[in-house]
C-alpha cells in the first residue's frame, strides 16, 4: 500500500508469460541449437597431436586432500560410491574397514592416513577406487574422481623435494601439472600394506 | 439506749475473786462432808469397840464359867462314880482344878467387864465358893472311903449348888444378850441418821455449785454482749450508742472506758459537722498530744480557716495574695491557689480588653459615620445599576434568539454523526473481508513454496544420477583404456557421457539456487501478507476508535442541544428575573434610605457603648493586682 498503486495488470501478463514458458516444457530452439553446436564444436576439434601407445600410460586421476593422484588404469577395476561400510578391529588406522561390493568383501585403504596426510573427515561425496594387481584387491578411498587421463612417460619427473617420508617411495613421478603418479604395483608389494596381526 | 446496771452485790467484785468465792463455796462445802464422813466412821468403830470389850466378852466368858461349871460338876460325879481307882481320882481332881481356874478367872473378867448388876456376879461366886467346900468335903469323904456317904453328900448339896449357879449364870447371860442387842439398834439408829445427814449436805453443795457456776457466767457474759453489741455499732458509725455501768469490776471498766470513747466520737462528729455547715469557730481541743484524730481536726480547722481569711481577702478585691498549699497533694489549696492565679491573669486581661474596647467603641463611631455618607453614595449607585439592569434586559432577548439558532444546527450536527457512525461500521466490514483475503492469499503463498520444496527434492535425485553418471562414464572410459585401440571410440563416447553428467549437475546446483530465491520470495510474501492483515486489523480497530469518537461527539452534540435548549428557556426566565430586579432595585434604594436613618441610631449605640465602657474601666480597676 506505501508503495502506491500496484499494477495488476503487469503482474498478470508476467505470470501468464512465465506459465507459458514452464508449460512449453521444451528449451527454447534457439538456446538448444547453441547447446548442440557447442557440442559439436568439441567434439570436432583433434587431439593436439598422436601419441604413440607405448610412450603413454593411461590413468585415472583422483583427488586426495586436495592434491591429485594418479593410478595406471591397468591396476583399476572400477569405480564406486562408498557405501555402507564396516570398521576392523585391531587393524592399523589407514584401513577403513571392509565393505560388501556385489557379493565380494573388499577392504578400504585410507591413503592420506598411509601417507600421513591431514584428514579433511568423510562425506558423501567420498569415491572408492578399485585397485587389483590379480593377486590382492583393495579399495582407495578418494576425495573425488576427476576421470581418465594419457600421460606422457617422458614428461614424468621425480618427485620434487616436499614429498617426503613415505609418500616420496610409492610415487613413480609427477607430470607437469603437479599430478602424482603413484606407483601401486610398489604399494601393493609393500609389506607395511599387508595387515598381519594376530590378538592373543 | 440501753442501760446496763451491773447493781448487784456479784458485779462489784473482780472476776477473780467471783471465781475464787464460788469455788470456795464448794470446796467448804465438800471439806464438811467429808468430816462428818470421817467423823461418823470414827463412832462406828468406837460402838463396834465398845460392842466387843462389853457385851460380846461377858457372853462368851459366862458361857465358859457355864460350860466349866458343868464340867467340874461331871468330873465331880466321875470322882464319887470311880473313887477306887487312884489314878482316875487324882485326873479328874486335877481336871476339876483346871475348870475351877478357868471359872475363876472368867467369873473376874465378867465382874469388871458387867454393864449390869455386879451383885449377881458376886452370888454366882458365893455360890462357887460353897460348891468349892461341898466339893472339898466329898472328895475328903471319898478319900476316906466313905463313898456312899460322898455320894450322899454331893447328891444332896452339889446339884442344889449347881443348879442355882446355872440359874444366875443364865440371868447374866439374859442380860447380856439383851445388852447386844440395844448396842446393835443403836448403831442402826446412828447409821440411819447419818446418811440422812450426807445425803442433805451433798445435795445443797450440787445446788451451791450449779447456782455459782450459773451467776458467774452470766455475770460475765451480760455485760461482754452488751459491748460487743455497742462496738458492732460503732464499727458502722453509729455513735448514738448508750454505754453506762456501775460496776467495779474489770467489764465495768471497759465500759466505761467505751462510754468515754463513744463520747470522744460524738464530740468530734458534732465537731467535724459544725465545720462540715461552715462553721470555722468551733475549738477543736485534742484529747491527747497522742490523739491523731483530734490534732487532725484541729490542723484542718485552722487550715480552712486560712483559707478562709484568704477568700474574705479575694472576695473584697484584693487578689495581690499568694494562697500556700499545705502539702503538695492539698487539693483544696492547690485550686484556690490557681484560682487566684487566675483571676489575677483575668482581671489583667479584662483591663487589656476594656481598653481594647474601648478603642473599638471609638472605631465603631467613626465607622458609622462614615457609613452614613456611604449610604448616600449607594443611592445613586443603585438609580444607576437600573439603567443598566434596562440593557442586560434588551441582551438577554438577543441571546434568546441566538440560542435557537445553536439548538437547530446541533440537531443537524447529531444526524451527520449517525451517518458517520453508519459508514464506520461499513468500513470495519470491508476491511475485515480484506483480512480473508489476506489469509487467502498467504495460504497460497504456503502451498507454492510446499511445491517448490517438492522441486528441491526431485532436483536432488537429479543431481545423484548425474553423479552416478559421471562414474559411470568413469568406469565405462576405464574398460575402454582396457580394450586399448579398439576401446578407443568408446573412451570418447564415455568422455561425453562424463560431461553431460557433469552439465546436469551442474544445472541441477543452478535449479537448487533458484528454488533457494523462491524460497526466499515466498517467506517475503507471507511475511507481507501477515503485515498487510496486522494493518487491516489496525484499520478496524481504528475504525472502531474512530465510530466510537463519532458516537461520543454525537452524544456530546446531543446533550449541547439540550443545554441550548435550557438556555433558551433560561433566557426567557432571566428576562423575567431582570424585570424582578428592576423592582426590587427600587426596594434597595428605599431601604438605603432607611439606612442612614439606622447609621444615625447605631451611632448614638456606639456612643452608649463608649460610656458604658468608661463604666466598666472603672469596676475593674477597684481589684489590685500587684
Amino acid at each position: 500500500m506505501a508503495a502506491g498503486k500496484i499494477d495488476w495488470d503487469d503482474l498478470i501478463k508476467r505470470q501468464e508469460k512465465t506459465f507459458a514458458a514452464a508449460g512449453g516444457g521444451a528449451i527454447a530452439p534457439e538456446k538448444e541449437q547453441a547447446v548442440l553446436r557447442e557440442r559439436a564444436r568439441l567434439l570436432a576439434q583433434r587431439p593436439e597431436k598422436y601419441r604413440d601407445p607405448a610412450e603413454s600410460i593411461d590413468a585415472l586421476v583422483f583427488v586426495l586432500s586436495g592434491e591429485s593422484y594418479a593410478v595406471e588404469s591397468a591396476y583399476v577395476l572400477e569405480t564406486l560410491p562408498l557405501g555402507d561400510f564396516t570398521p576392523l578391529f585391531c587393524t592399523p588406522p589407514f584401513v577403513l574397514g571392509v565393505t560388501n561390493l556385489r557379493g565380494r568383501i573388499v577392504s578400504i585403504v585410507d591413503l592420506r592416513r598411509f601417507f600421513d596426510l591431514p584428514a579433511i573427515g568423510l562425506s558423501d561425496l567420498n569415491r572408492v577406487v578399485l585397485v587389483s594387481n590379480g593377486s590382492m584387491e583393495f579399495g582407495i578411498l578418494a576425495d573425488a574422481i576427476v576421470g581418465m587421463r594419457s600421460l606422457d612417460k617422458g614428461s614424468l619427473k621425480p618427485p620434487p623435494e616436499t614429498f617426503t617420508g613415505i609418500r616420496e617411495e610409492f610415487v613413480a613421478g609427477v607430470s607437469a601439472e603437479r599430478l602424482a603418479l603413484l606407483d601401486l604395483g610398489r604399494i601393493m608389494t609393500d609389506p607395511r600394506i599387508v595387515v598381519h596381526e594376530e590378538v592373543a | 439506749m440501753k442501760v446496763i446496771n451491773g447493781g448487784s452485790m456479784l458485779n462489784n467484785l473482780k472476776i477473780r475473786s467471783r471465781l475464787i468465792a464460788g469455788f470456795g463455796a464448794i470446796v467448804f462445802f465438800l471439806v464438811l462432808i467429808g468430816a462428818l464422813s470421817l467423823k461418823n466412821l470414827k463412832a462406828q468403830g468406837d460402838l463396834m469397840t465398845e460392842f466387843h470389850e462389853h457385851p460380846f466378852t461377858v457372853t462368851n466368858a459366862i458361857r465358859s464359867v457355864d460350860a466349866n461349871v458343868v464340867r467340874m460338876h461331871r468330873s465331880m460325879k466321875d470322882v464319887v462314880l470311880y473313887a477306887r481307882d487312884a489314878e482316875d481320882l487324882e485326873a479328874s481332881l486335877a481336871d476339876i482344878d483346871a475348870s475351877e481356874r478357868i471359872v475363876y478367872r472368867d467369873l473376874a473378867l465378867v465382874r469388871e467387864r458387867f454393864l449390869g448388876d455386879k451383885g449377881k456376879i458376886d452370888q454366882i461366886k458365893e455360890s462357887m465358893d460353897k460348891w468349892k467346900q461341898v466339893r472339898a468335903r466329898t472328895i475328903e469323904l471319898v478319900r476316906q472311903g466313905k463313898i456312899a456317904e460322898s455320894v450322899a453328900f454331893h447328891k444332896n448339896y452339889a446339884r442344889r449348888i449347881v443348879a442355882g449357879i446355872d440359874s444366875q449364870v443364865n440371868e447374866v447371860l439374859k442380860f447380856a444378850t439383851g445388852k447386844a442387842e440395844s448396842f446393835v439398834q443403836e448403831s442402826q439408829k446412828n447409821q440411819r441418821t447419818i446418811f440422812a445427814v450426807t445425803a442433805i449436805l451433798v445435795l445443797l453443795a450440787g445446788a451451791l455449785a450449779v447456782w455459782t457456776a450459773f451467776a458467774i457466767t452470766s455475770s460475765i457474759t451480760a455485760p461482754l454482749d452488751q459491748a460487743v453489741q455497742a462496738a458492732e455499732r460503732l464499727s458502722q458509725g453509729d455513735v448514738s450508742v448508750e454505754i453506762h455501768s456501775d460496776a467495779g469490776d474489770e467489764l465495768g471498766q471497759l465500759l466505761r472506758a467505751m462510754e468515754k470513747m463513744v463520747l470522744s466520737l460524738r464530740r468530734m462528729g458534732e465537731t467535724a459537722n459544725q465545720i462540715a455547715l461552715g462553721d470555722l469557730d468551733t475549738e477543736v481541743v485534742p484529747a491527747s498530744e497522742r490523739d491523731v484524730f483530734g490534732l487532725a481536726m484541729s490542723n484542718m480547722v485552722a487550715s480552712l480557716k486560712r483559707l478562709a481569711a484568704s477568700a474574705d481577702r479575694i472576695a473584697s478585691g484584693d487578689l495581690t495574695i499568694d494562697v500556700v498549699p499545705a502539702s503538695p497533694k492539698d487539693r483544696l489549696g492547690n485550686s484556690f491557689s490557681q484560682m487566684t492565679r487566675n483571676l489575677r491573669e483575668l482581671s489583667l486581661e479584662i483591663r487589656a480588653v476594656v481598653n481594647v474596647l474601648a478603642g473599638s467603641a471609638a472605631e465603631i463611631m467613626t465607622t458609622v459615620s462614615q457609613l452614613a455618607s456611604s449610604s448616600a453614595q449607594t443611592a445613586t449607585s443603585i438609580s444607576e445599576t437600573n439603567a443598566t439592569v434596562q440593557e442586560i434586559r434588551q441582551t438577554t432577548d438577543l441571546t434568546s434568539q441566538k440560542s435557537r439558532q445553536v439548538y437547530e444546527s446541533a440537531n443537524r450536527a447529531v444526524q451527520v454523526a449517525k451517518e458517520g457512525r453508519e459508514s464506520v461500521s461499513s468500513a470495519i466490514d470491508g476491511m475485515q473481508g480484506i483480512d480473508e483475503r489476506m489469509g487467502f492469499i498467504a495460504e497460497r503463498i504456503v502451498n507454492l513454496s510446499e511445491q517448490s520444496q517438492a522441486i528441491g527434492e526431485i532436483i536432488a535425485t537429479v543431481a545423484d544420477l548425474a553423479e552416478q553418471s559421471n562414474l559411470l562414464a568413469v568406469n565405462a572410459a576405464i574398460e575402454a583404456a582396457k580394450a586399448g585401440e579398439h576401446g578407443k571410440g568408446f573412451a570418447v563416447v564415455a568422455q561425453e557421457v562424463k560431461n553431460l553428467a557433469t552439465q546436469s549437475k551442474q544445472a541441477t546446483s543452478q535449479v537448487r539456487n533458484i528454488i533457494g530465491q523462491i524460497q526466499k520470495a515466498t517467506t517475503a510474501a507471507v511475511l507481507a501478507t501477515e503485515q498487510g492483515s496486522k494493518a487491516v486489523e489496525a484499520g478496524v480497530k481504528q475504525s472502531s476508535e474512530a465510530g466510537e469518537s463519532i458516537r461520543v461527539l454525537a452524544s456530546s452534540i446531543e446533550e449541547s442541544s439540550n443545554a441550548t435548549l435550557q438556555i433558551v428557556t433560561s433566557t426567557q426566565e432571566q428576562a423575567i428575573g431582570m424585570d424582578q430586579i428592576a423592582i426590587a432595585i427600587h426596594s434597595i434604594n428605599q431601604a438605603s434610605d432607611q439606612n442612614v436613618e439606622g447609621s444615625r441610631q447605631i451611632e448614638a449605640a456606639a456612643r452608649n457603648l463608649y460610656e458604658l465602657n468608661q463604666k466598666l474601666q472603672a469596676l475593674v480597676s477597684g481589684y489590685k493586682v500587684a
